[in-house]
């Protein structure tokens, strides 16, 4: 068999890799792909002019970024495949008038199999078969109703595929073309690269592969009789990354029933169980045995659950009233006005990030947006938040460990993904950061969030006994099997191979669709036509159907389910990921008027069951049963387990910076200078984010009032501000925190600090600091051992223990363990890196604060020369929580009466750079005089909770916080220490050196 | 006097016809939403409207090119029920995806060669920007636009502007009224009850002792500032003859500029546009697209530095689907 037809046979069954069968359900999938013979045309849509070609130009910029700057061009053109009976005239004009633009594109065409030899080297790049290509749908969509317009039969052309095309210009070898088709422009889990010039000469795929047919067999897996060992053995090699007292209590549980499990029902409870859907470390008992909690001395402390006690406690404990929805749902609600309620939910998409960032990341807001449409009976995505944790994108190629993708290209990759999806749904991405660091190299962390509106009497809902279950929008496929469990490893050197078919790519347009229908049938004039919804997320159907049903029982018919391709085996549809899917439960009084309304959108809507009322997941195909579960079991049948955790200071880190909030970005404590200040605004991670925040789109639906960029000198804001109801002036702050550079001296400082940060976020732009909700997202190592897991409980502590004296309930949280990477020792050796990496324990606290009145918001652009800068200080540690609290409070008041005229969050960088960042904002000066006594520690490094405020004179010396310096007309910054160092520099100097052009990629 | 009945088509993708229905009701507007599916199976509702408006969005993904698969469905069968409406008297806008579909259907610039002259194409940048820009009103003979100067003095008094949208909970609120006289009423929800007296405790920009707005980049009265986020906003004309027969022809309506009057400055122009093209209307004027988007313009805090400038009068956005209201009463 030629490469080419292997390679396409093997993505065909579902990205089986052929040189590596893979099982599903016991049966290697190697039916031949049936191919089929009709003619395809080619066709291939350029620039008329190279100055239009923006986007190969972007190509060539990151050819030259691996050293081939020899490149002189890279010219790009879209290509479609089209199969089916046209004449070459038809071909020629539907290309011309449809495909083509008449200005600004040309096109050329032929019969597929009839490649013209290439005048200059080139590649294409194919999706792999069966790989989502939302283009091709629409495309083909428009192919039919142009053929029907002009009087062809519209089944003339029966499938299209897109592709891209590239032409190297200047290129010298096959092998740099290799190079620049695999680092560059085709992700081998999702594409295929076809390189030609210099000798290689790729076949094109010969005709439209078509998936393999799966005939109906029903499989048990046969579990009784294994060892321990085999166990452990059939966990990993199925990929269900159960532990072996998992799949004890399974083998158990079927002994007493006398049988042997199907594929499907081990599946189901793979997913269900997995980390991802139950998060059973956070639910597991723990004894911790360590230092104190914020204070000196050895303690064991037990918890009966670490999330519990700790995070949920300090909800429990505080018992807002304006807390309508907290953890029982996909998101937590709060109170916004009488009528309405905001929900909010982060979420992390990691691992399919670090494989593919542009799918990974696009699919993870994608995912998270699903979670506020399934939250209640459905709220109205209004804003999404982005954080990335990534390694810095200058990393040194020749480091790079095998099949790990380059820093720069996950950073461009999972921007564009955010980017992509967010902006097509139309929802603002309005907030987030990006924090470099080199441990996140194998393990990026890709955290999505999602505000949503929500009527307050749309948040109960309840699934009834007979009522149908529908399944809505985006057809079922071969993508995203084993996501949930993919998510619960640890990565390997070996996971891009082997979890490719975990990956997705996403269809915004279909969400949106399923949005709009959703909100009709929400609203409908006969009332909510649907008794309950959920996204259909991690684990797909199983996930949404079984906790959909966990306590009534639900009968599936999975022969029902409305597929992309004919073929799929029952277990494939149950537990398959695809993109674009939400489940309800609609009594059956309103069926007709429910499929109405989302036929009437052209969203497809089937009903694939109903709820039943006996607690059993019973699922059939074609009649046959396939899989009959025990509710109580497949919820409540996962062993508990009792943890040991342990935590112990770092020697070299515990002295000065213990318990204090220091450390950050490791400031001196000596002589600082123009220099020191200059570099400090240039370091990655103060440096300003320009280059991705103007790629999203942060103004749709029109309900911005504090953008991300502010002032005429496009400073960072602290925070977001959004009117959600166009007719009021009530608003929402949205900000976060996030200080992982703490965690290693100690990650009860860390969570406190992170939940610090979040706070003054919100209260620099105005919200209120007593109608503020926070998410908590950890992301952390492998927690099989006591010292890891020792962190993670003293994060989980420190985030309590500071949100319960800040009075900030958690609403809704989500955790990603086991991000650690794995390689060989000689690789390790070879890259001077470790054989086992882990990213530092790392906490996103995430803030939705009220603001009372978005035109009292203030931003932290300098407003007015001859004003005041205030500087609102306290120490951050167990003994000073309140004060600091008291200090936030104090800082709310001064922004919420009008009294502060700008207000910054001392963050990464320290004093100087914050007053720095709100000069560049302005392009206004400032002369600043700072008693080093002020601080317990550096002056470049943020020491304690820290705010740098401007105020009119009088306000200023009103209020009791001591004057630092003051506002100049005259741009520039002039910094005096101790009546000593002196800083001293230009408006324009300051922002040249803050716009790092190493995060400006083109 | 009865309200300007507009349609606001929506389709798959189409995501900002919320705002877009709110800025014409704010401007004095009755708009109704309308799936294209809706105006396929019956056409001859357009014929009840006086404007139908074509708001942003990636209608159909933007697949094959921005705007396309919309304009082909627009083009194959309601191309003569569009003509037949604008010769009537009636008005169509596009903004931003509209924009792109009104060109890509050869509405605009419109005649009979129209679409082999213009097009709307990917950023000089080649990805997705957002930001503001600053355009001038290159025409005299499109409705949306030939008031502005005349509405600007007007709204003084009111004129055009005809609040709605309060349900019983929320006491009136006039978005167009300075932030000055505003700042100090009635939220219900306000639990703070200092913050409603005046003076120092009001947050507007006087009391802030901050300068008029003229002294910190006052909007100029025949320019107007709104925002621009798209990928595919560059306008690209066949040849120098087709951009002097624009210009000169009154087809160009608005132009990005910088401060010293440039056209071609990136990123004042954000994409790359020939001759600074940021909105283009047909012989008619009433048929007027734009790649900024007025429909997030329509509040005084939608303005980047509204937090540092008093600002007079309605809001750049507004002024735009004011006119409209005030020509087609």
């Amino acid at each position: 068999m030629p490469p080419g037809n292997r390679k396409i046979l093997a993505a065909v069954c579902g990205a089986v890799s052929a040189a590596r069968p893979r099982f599903f359900g016991g049966v290697a999938l190697m039916v031949e792909p049936q191919v089929d013979t009709g003619l395809y045309w080619h066709i291939v849509v350029s620039p008329r002019d190279p100055r239009l070609d923006g986007a190969g130009r972007g190509i060539r910029a990151d050819v030259v970024q691996l050293g081939l700057d020899h490149i002189e061009a890279v010219r790009s053109s879209k290509v479609y495949l089209l199969r089916g009976h046209l004449s070459r005239g038809e071909v020629e004009q539907l290309a011309q008038t449809l495909l083509t633009d008449p200005v600004a594109e040309v096109c050329t065409f032929g019969p597929g199999l009839t490649d013209r030899p290439e005048a200059v080297a080139a590649i294409e790049v194919h999706s792999l078969p069966g790989v989502m290509d939302p283009v091709s749908i629409s495309t083909l969509d428009a192919v039919r109703r142009w053929l029907r317009s002009r009087g062809v039969a519209e089944d003339a052309v029966d499938a299209v595929r897109t592709a891209r095309r590239y032409e190297i210009v200047g290129a010298r070898s096959a092998d740099e073309l290799e190079t620049i088709a695999l680092r560059v422009l085709a992700n081998k889990c999702i594409e295929s690269p076809y390189v030609r010039g210099f000798g290689r000469d790729d076949a094109l795929p010969a005709a439209f592969p078509e998936p393999p047919v799966a005939p109906f067999e029903l499989r048990h897996v046969p579990i009784r009789s294994l060892s321990d060992q085999e166990l452990q053995r059939l966990s990993r090699d199925r990929h269900l990354f159960l532990s072996l007292g998992e799949m004890r209590a399974i083998v158990d549980h079927f002994a007493d029933l006398g049988r042997e499990p199907t594929d499907l029902e081990i599946e189901t409870l793979a997913q269900t169980w997995s980390e991802h859907c139950v998060h059973k470390t956070f639910k597991s008992e723990i004894e911790y045995r360590g230092e104190d909690f914020g204070k000196t001395g050895e303690v064991t402390v037990r918890f009966a659950s670490l999330f519990g006690d700790t995070i949920a406690r300090t909800t429990r404990r505080l018992d807002r009233d304006w807390c309508l929805s907290v953890f029982v749902d996909n998101a937590g609600v709060i109170a916004f006005d009488d009528e309405f309620g905001i929900a909010f939910k982060a979420e992390t998409h990691n691992h399919p990030s670090a494989i593919e960032p542009y799918g990974g990341a696009a699919t993870g807001i994608g995912g998270c947006i699903r979670d506020i449409m399934g939250c209640g009976l459905g709220a109205k995505p209004i804003a999404s938040t982005d954080v990335f944790c990534l390694a810095p994108p200058d990393f040194d190629h020749a480091r790079l460990p095998k099949d790990v993708l380059h820093p720069r290209r996950v950073y461009k990759g999972v921007v564009r993904g955010v980017r992509d999806y967010g902006n097509r749904m139309g929802i603002p991405t309005v907030n987030g950061a990006i924090y470099f660091d080199e441990r996140y190299l194998a393990n990026p962390l890709v955290f999505v969030g999602c505000v949503g509106i929500i009527p307050r009497d749309r948040i109960e809902k309840a699934p009834h006994t007979g009522d149908k279950i529908v399944v809505a929008g985006g057809r079922t496929g071969r993508d995203g099997i084993h996501g949930a469990t993919f998510s619960s490893a640890e990565l390997t050197d070996t996971h891009a191979d082997e979890f490719s078919h975990a990956v997705q790519i996403g269809n915004a347009i279909e969400e949106k669709k399923v949005l709009d229908a959703m909100l009709l049938a929400r609203d409908h004039p006969s009332g909510c036509l649907y008794s309950a919804v959920t996204d259909c997320g991690a684990g797909g159907l199983s996930s949404a159907v079984g906790e959909m049903g966990e306590t009534l029982g639900a009968v599936v018919d999975l022969e029902t389910v409305p597929l992309k391709y004919s073929g799929l085996r029952y277990d494939e549809i149950w537990i398959s990921e695809a993109q674009e899917r939400m489940v309800f439960s609609v009594p059956p009084e309103n069926l007709d008027k429910m499929l109405r309304v989302f036929a009437d959108e052209d969203v497809e809507a089937t009903v694939i069951g109903e709820f039943a009322s006996d607690g059993m997941l019973h699922v059939r195909y074609d009649g046959t049963t396939v899989g009959q579960l025990d509710m109580r079991f497949l919820h409540d049948g996962l062993p508990k387990t009792v943890r040991k955790a342990t935590w112990k200071r770092p020697v070299a880190l515990s002295t000065k910076d213990g318990g204090t909030g220091n450390g950050r970005g490791g400031g001196s404590t000596g002589g600082v200078t123009t220099d020191d200040l200059l570099a400090a605004l240039g370091e990655f991670n103060t440096a300003s984010k320009e280059w991705v925040i103007r790629q999203y789109d942060h103004e749709v639906q029109g309900r911005s009032v504090v953008k991300p960029l502010v002032g005429p000198g496009d400073g960072p804001s602290d925070a977001a501000v959004l009117r959600p109801r166009y007719e009021s002036n009530r608003g929402i702050a949205i900000g976060c925190g996030l200080c992982p550079e703490l965690t290693e001296i100690d990650p009860y400082v860390m969570a406190v600090a992170a939940v610090d940060e979040a706070l003054r976020n919100v209260v620099c732009v105005g919200a209120d600091p007593h109608h503020t909700a926070i998410l908590d997202n950890f992301c952390w190592g492998k927690c099989d051992t006591e010292e890891t897991l020792g962190a993670l409980v003293r994060a989980c502590r420190g985030a309590a223990d500071a949100a319960e004296c800040y009075g900030l309930p958690f609403i809704s949280g989500k955790d990603s363990l086991n991000n650690e990477f794995s390689q060989s020792e000689e690789d390790a050796r070879r890259l001077g890196l470790p054989v086992q990496m882990a990213i530092p324990g790392t906490l996103l606290i995430s803030a939705l604060g009220i603001v009372d009145d978005v035109r009292r918001a203030v931003t932290m652009d300098l407003k007015q020369p001859g004003s005041c800068l205030v500087l609102a200080s306290a120490p951050v540690d167990r003994v000073g929580l309140e004060v600091a609290r008291d200090l936030h409070h104090r800082v709310a008041k001064l922004v919420r009466t009008g009294a502060v005229l700008a207000s910054h969050d001392v963050s990464d960088g320290g004093l100087a750079v914050a007053i720095a960042e709100m000069c560049i904002a302005s392009k206004l000066g400032a002369t600043v005089e700072i008693d080093r006594s002020v601080f317990a520690d550096s002056i470049l490094a943020n020491v304690q909770t820290t705010y740098v405020l401007e105020m009119r004179e009088d306000a200023a010396n009103e209020c009791g916080l001591p004057i630092i310096g003051r506002v100049d007309g005259d741009p520039s910054l002039r910094i005096t220490i101790d009546s000593a160092d002196k800083i001293e520099c230009s408006i324009d100097a300051l922002a040249s050196a803050w716009r790092s052009e190493a995060l400006h990629a083109q | 006097m009865s309200r300007v009945p507009v349609l606001v088509l929506r389709t798959a993708g189409i995501n900002c016809d919320e705002e877009t229905m709110y800025a014409w009701r704010l401007a004095g507007a009755d708009p109704a939403l309308v799936h294209v599916n809706r105006l396929a199976e019956n056409p001859g509702m357009i014929d009840d409207h006086a404007i139908l408006t074509i708001p942003g969005g990636f209608s159909y993904g933007d697949d094959i090119a921005a705007g396309s698969i919309l304009a082909q469905r627009l083009a194959c069968g309601l191309t003569d029920r569009l003509s037949a409406f604008v010769d009537r008297g009636g008005g169509i806008l596009g903004i931003c995806n509209g924009f792109q579909v009104l060109v890509k259907a050869g509405l605009l610039p419109g005649g009979p060669d129209g679409r082999a002259k213009v097009t709307v194409t990917y950023n000089d940048s080649a990805k997705f920007e957002a930001r503001w820009v600053r355009l001038e009103v290159s025409t005299d003979r499109c409705p949306f636009l030939a008031r502005v100067l005349a509405t600007r003095s007007n709204t003084e008094d009111g004129e055009g502007v005809k609040p709605h949208r309060q349900s019983s909970a929320e006491p009136t609120r006039n978005p167009t009224r300075p932030r000055d006289s505003d700042g100090v009423e009635d939220d219900p929800h306000r639990e703070d009850d200092a913050l409603n007296c005046d003076g120092t405790n009001t947050a507007h920009a006087a009391s802030r002792g901050l300068k008029p707005a003229a002294q910190v980049g006052a909007p100029n009265p025949t320019h107007l500032e709104m925002p621009v986020e798209h990928a595919e906003g560059k306008v690209v004309v066949a040849n120098g003859d087709v951009l002097d027969e624009l210009t000169g022809g009154g087809f160009v309506a608005l132009r990005y500029v910088d401060a010293d009057g440039q056209t071609d400055v990136y990123p004042a122009n954000p994409n790359g546009s020939d001759g600074g093209i940021a909105g283009l209307c047909d012989a008619t004027g009433r048929i007027f697209g734009l790649m900024p988007h007025p429909d997030r313009a329509f509040e005084h805090t939608h303005h980047p530095h509204w937090t540092r400038r008093q600002s007079d009068g309605p809001p750049d956005g507004l002024v735009v689907f004011q006119n409209a209201v005030a020509h087609w009463s």
